[in-house]
């Protein structure tokens, strides 16, 4: 074979005749201290070639180095480490420990455990759980989980909301959410412990009932009412708006005030009212959408006229931040800085509460994720002989196809571990046993599946079946129906098109396309898609000369109506799309004569 | 009947049935109403239903196609990758295949089926021997292969005429091995084109017949190949050219005529669809669509969407800009009859309640 290219962080820098030899070598190296921990080298047979990395921003992870079938972090060293003779430092230099990045990986042979080293094996890891990711891992139970659950589950986490930062009221992120009281997990992993998840948390332990309900269909979740009203998985919801004092070419600049009713633009006296006379908002004052949150004027467009007098009137134009159509709130906090050119900035916080209602998002861990379906009096709810009511419904048929193992053992284990007043380790392959956690709550007198008796909350009596009943940790997701929801009947319409505007941030129409206009020929419905595509949207009336079929004129002032181009007085009203009309223009700025010719309606 | 073409059908039935005439009436009568109510409707959109209809289950199915292991089997292509290949009317298919149905003894015999199959297979020289040049003594040495000749159902000595009528020149063969020596005068370039042309030294079978199995329908023995000759296998004696149908539409269009590439469409179609359920009236429609002009067309921009009366409606698809300046050369009249310009314009749609005007009796 030819000699082995050698790669250092993807460069070619030469050949070796033994790659084995010089991969071997480097490690030896590197394990004895000689070289960075860092380093990492790959010799890939298949194409030959080895692989050396220093460079930063690979990710890399501790695992125990084997040598032949034993591991080298032995019993002493922990005993060492717990006396804290040693550190971590020095199982890294003495090459107990190595990092490897996802390069070196492909050249290790890693068991999960010490049980399983064999002679083949090149590395242990430090705990089977790190196989996962941190998200993954971080999830009680998920070495139980399908894949994908998991995948799911751990995609979720970071959209939960909680305390995402403890300095949140001084920030000025453009959008933030806060969690009112967030939870440690009853039920919990120890991986999210090294990402201070306990100091972070984004989530409540509430109880659930899992049963199949009508309103609990397709994932919809059902919510007892008087727990939301409680204050169950509140949150609150910043956003904060900008607003500079631009500087124009000229020595002009905006000014934050208070417009006055002669600026052009002014938007109406109700408008104002959340800010003072210093064009800034009054801090916790209420303010809707369209209300002016900070008041600014800008300098005419134009250079100004000079009146008869000789004086220079200034016409400034109106040019507020205003709150946005879909959002409301209390004004929170008011920064006032300037921004990198120098001029002033105002940051302006909008604070709004966010309390459950029908829509939003909630997920277990686990990826069981679910919208609210229905809210219910506590009173309508089903309880236990003890009078525990649920927070929450959850649909029985989510388990069939999902197989979520987690979801079901963290109600155990949470029930568990609110009877005994303290937590569960549901880390995956190292759990505390599921008897003992059955034993546990048999001898609280309960039974040792987690099911009990539930009683109805509508007519009191005794549910036949016996439902499955504990805490869990929920999230709320940050996809709130209230940020989302979108309707139109009237709003803004494009200037070119004049058909309606496009998107929420608009007041946009939501697009009857294609293959919805495709539904409505195939049914035959054609009057139907005559109001969708015409008469909700860009229907106009226009003039069209018999003679020549040049769009004609009204000439509103003498009250006639003539044909620009042949003059011909004889001119009909027709009603077509006004994207029509501005096809027959384009195509007359293209040099195209497009003749309408008009016939009688048949 | 109303509708009579379903006479003979209906009278066979009741025949089968042994039923007695009072009910055969009934069951006329029945049929016909059964076929009133499934009756489109005037102004029924059927174009663009045809055309959902074969669409949407389209997008389900995967792009993957189906290859059989082994030997004895012809792989076709199926699934979206054919629907395409049909809708555009492709002239080189990705697997051309014919299915040959025999005349008897040939269709009741498995071994004269054989025989058959391997005799319409191509084979070149090169497919039973190695040839190599060599320049310094100027020959070109043949090494047949004994196992593939017998393989093929050749023999040496046929092969052996073959080359020498093709270097024209007298060969004797050496056990396996033909050599053939020529003069110094001979130049290298020529000899290296000989050597070429010896390759594709046509042997046996009809080209283009890459490869032919036997299988079964029903009892007797059918033909399936790789790669198409329609017009020369119909042509062989053993042939039953009446039911003998290949792949290849374009070629279908050319050898049988443009009702059986229409014919062809279909059947391919269906099994494009395989087991998705699609009416076969959508298929029919797309069928004739393609075939109305005489010749099998594309339904793109260069077949029939391009070929559409309307500017409007061949603007709304593509090449908008080419389609409205040529429209403006010559001077084209939009009529308004399609459901696109329709659209584009600002009217109703020409189908269903677009078109239907309503008339009041009135006094009554």
């Amino acid at each position: 074979m030819s000699d082995a290219k050698v790669y250092i962080n993807g460069r070619l820098v030469g050949f070796h005749k033994d790659p084995l030899k010089l991969v071997d070598a480097i490690r030896a190296r590197r394990r004895s201290g000689q070289l960075p921990y860092t380093v990492s080298v790959t010799y890939y047979d298949t194409t030959n070639e080895v692989y050396i990395y220093t460079d930063a921003g690979r990710v890399s992870r501790p695992v125990i180095v084997v040598k032949d079938g034993k591991p080298l972090l032995t019993e002493e060293h922990i005993k060492a480490l717990e006396e804290g003779r040693i550190r971590w430092k020095d199982l890294v230099r003495q090459g107990i420990v190595e990092y490897l990045d996802p390069e070196e990986e492909e050249n290790a042979y890693i068991a999960p455990d010490y049980e399983h080293v064999t002679k083949e094996h090149t590395h242990v890891e430090i705990h089977p759980a790190i196989i996962f990711g941190v998200g993954v891992a971080s999830l009680p139970y998920s070495e139980r989980n399908l894949s994908s659950r998991n995948l799911h589950g751990a995609k979720m986490l970071d959209q939960g909301l909680g305390l995402y930062a403890a300095n949140f009221r001084l920030r000025t992120d453009t959008m933030s959410y806060i969690l009112y009281y967030p939870q440690k997990p009853i039920v919990r992993s120890r991986v999210a412990d090294y990402m201070n998840y306990d100091r972070r948390p984004s989530g409540q332990n509430i109880v659930v009932a899992v049963t199949p309900d009508l309103y609990a269909m397709d994932d919809a979740l059902v919510m007892n009412l008087d727990s939301v009203q409680r204050g169950l998985l509140r949150a609150v919801f910043f956003r904060t708006y900008t607003a500079v004092e631009r500087r124009y070419p000229g020595g002009q600049r905006d000014r934050f005030e208070r417009p006055t009713e002669d600026v052009s633009g002014y938007l109406g006296e109700e408008y104002y009212h959340a800010i003072g006379d210093d064009g800034l908002p009054i801090p916790e004052t209420y303010v809707k959408g369209g209300d002016v949150l900070v008041g600014r004027t800008s300098p005419p467009r134009f250079l100004e006229e000079v009146t008869q007098f000789g004086i220079i009137e200034e016409n400034r134009t109106e040019s507020s931040i205003t709150v946005r159509m879909d959002e409301e709130g209390y004004v929170d906090n008011v920064l006032i800085t300037d921004d990198p050119n120098g001029s002033r900035m105002v940051k302006v916080k909008l604070r709004q509460e966010k309390i459950p209602e029908l829509g939003d998002k909630f997920a277990a861990r686990g990826g069981q994720k679910g919208v609210v379906g229905m809210f219910v009096p506590q009173e309508d709810m089903p309880y236990t002989a003890q009078g525990i009511v649920p927070d929450l419904i959850f649909n029985a048929h989510s388990f069939l196809s999902r197989m979520t193992v987690s979801y079901l053992l963290e109600i155990l284990a949470g029930k568990a571990g609110a009877l005994r007043g303290r937590r569960v380790d549901g880390t995956p392959w190292h759990e505390e046993p599921i008897e003992d956690l059955e034993a546990y709550l048999k001898s609280k007198g309960f039974r040792p599946s987690g099911k009990e008796i539930l009683y109805d909350g509508l007519t009191g009596e005794e549910i036949k079946a016996r439902i499955f009943i504990g805490p869990t940790y929920y999230q709320r997701l940050k996809h709130l129906v209230s940020q989302k929801i979108q309707a139109r009947a009237r709003g803004p319409i494009q200037i070119l098109t004049r058909q309606p505007t496009e998107g929420k941030a608009r007041e946009g129409g939501i697009r009857f396309g294609e293959m919805e206009r495709d539904t409505l020929i195939g049914h035959g419905a054609a009057m139907t898609l005559y109001e969708r595509l015409v008469e909700e949207s860009d229907k106009t009336t226009i003039l069209i000369c018999e003679e020549c079929g040049n769009v004609a004129v009204d000439d509103a002032i003498r009250r006639e109506r003539y044909c620009p181009v042949c003059g011909s007085r004889k001119v009909q009203e027709v009603e077509v799309s006004y994207a029509f009309k501005l096809l027959l223009d384009e195509l007359k700025a293209l040099g195209i004569y497009p003749k309408v010719v008009l016939r009688d309606k048949a | 009947m109303k509708y009579a073409h379903f006479e003979p059908s209906v009278e066979k039935f009741a025949e089968k049935r042994g039923l007695p005439k009072t009910k055969v009436t009934k069951l006329k009568k029945a049929v016909d109403q059964w076929l009133d109510s499934v009756r489109i409707d005037p102004w029924y959109p059927a174009g663009l239903v045809a055309a959902e209809s074969m669409g949407e289950p389209a997008t389900q199915a995967t792009l993957r196609t189906f290859h059989f292991a082994g030997a004895a089997e012809v792989s076709v292509t199926s699934g979206v990758d054919r629907m395409l290949e049909i809708a555009d009317a492709l002239r080189k298919i990705k697997t051309p295949s014919m299915r040959i149905y025999l005349k008897e003894p040939y269709s009741k015999d498995e071994d004269k089926a054989r025989e058959f199959a391997l005799s319409i297979q191509e084979t070149y020289l090169k497919d039973v021997a190695k040839i190599s040049e060599d320049y310094f003594s100027r020959e070109i040495r043949i090494d047949l292969d004994e196992g593939a000749i017998e393989d093929r159902g050749l023999d040496k000595d046929t092969i052996v005429s073959k080359v020498a009528a093709k270097v024209k020149k007298k060969v004797e063969p050496e056990g396996n091995t033909i050599v053939l020596t020529f003069g110094e005068d001979m130049p290298l370039m020529k000899l290296r084109k000989l050597r070429m042309s010896l390759e594709k030294l046509h042997l046996s079978g009809i080209r283009g017949i890459r490869f032919a199995v036997v299988g079964k329908d029903g009892d007797e023995y059918v033909v399936s190949t790789s790669g198409t000759n329609l017009k020369a296998i119909l042509k062989h004696k053993a042939v039953d050219h009446t039911r003998t149908i290949s792949n290849d539409i374009h070629e279908v269009a050319e050898v049988l005529g443009i009702e059986a590439a229409r014919y062809v469409i279909i059947e391919e179609l269906k099994k494009a669809y395989g087991d998705m359920e699609v009416d076969l009236r959508h298929f029919s429609l797309l069928a004739d669509l393609l075939t109305y002009d005489g010749y099998y067309e594309a339904v793109g921009r260069t077949g029939v969407a391009g070929k559409k009366g309307s500017v409007f409606a061949r603007a709304a698809f593509e090449e908008t800009g080419k389609h409205l300046t040529e429209a403006a050369i010559w001077g084209e009249v939009e009529h308004l009859k399609g459901v696109v310009e329709n659209l584009i314009v600002g009217l109703p749609v020409k189908v269903g309640t677009g078109r239907v005007k309503l008339v009041m009796k009135l006094g009554e």
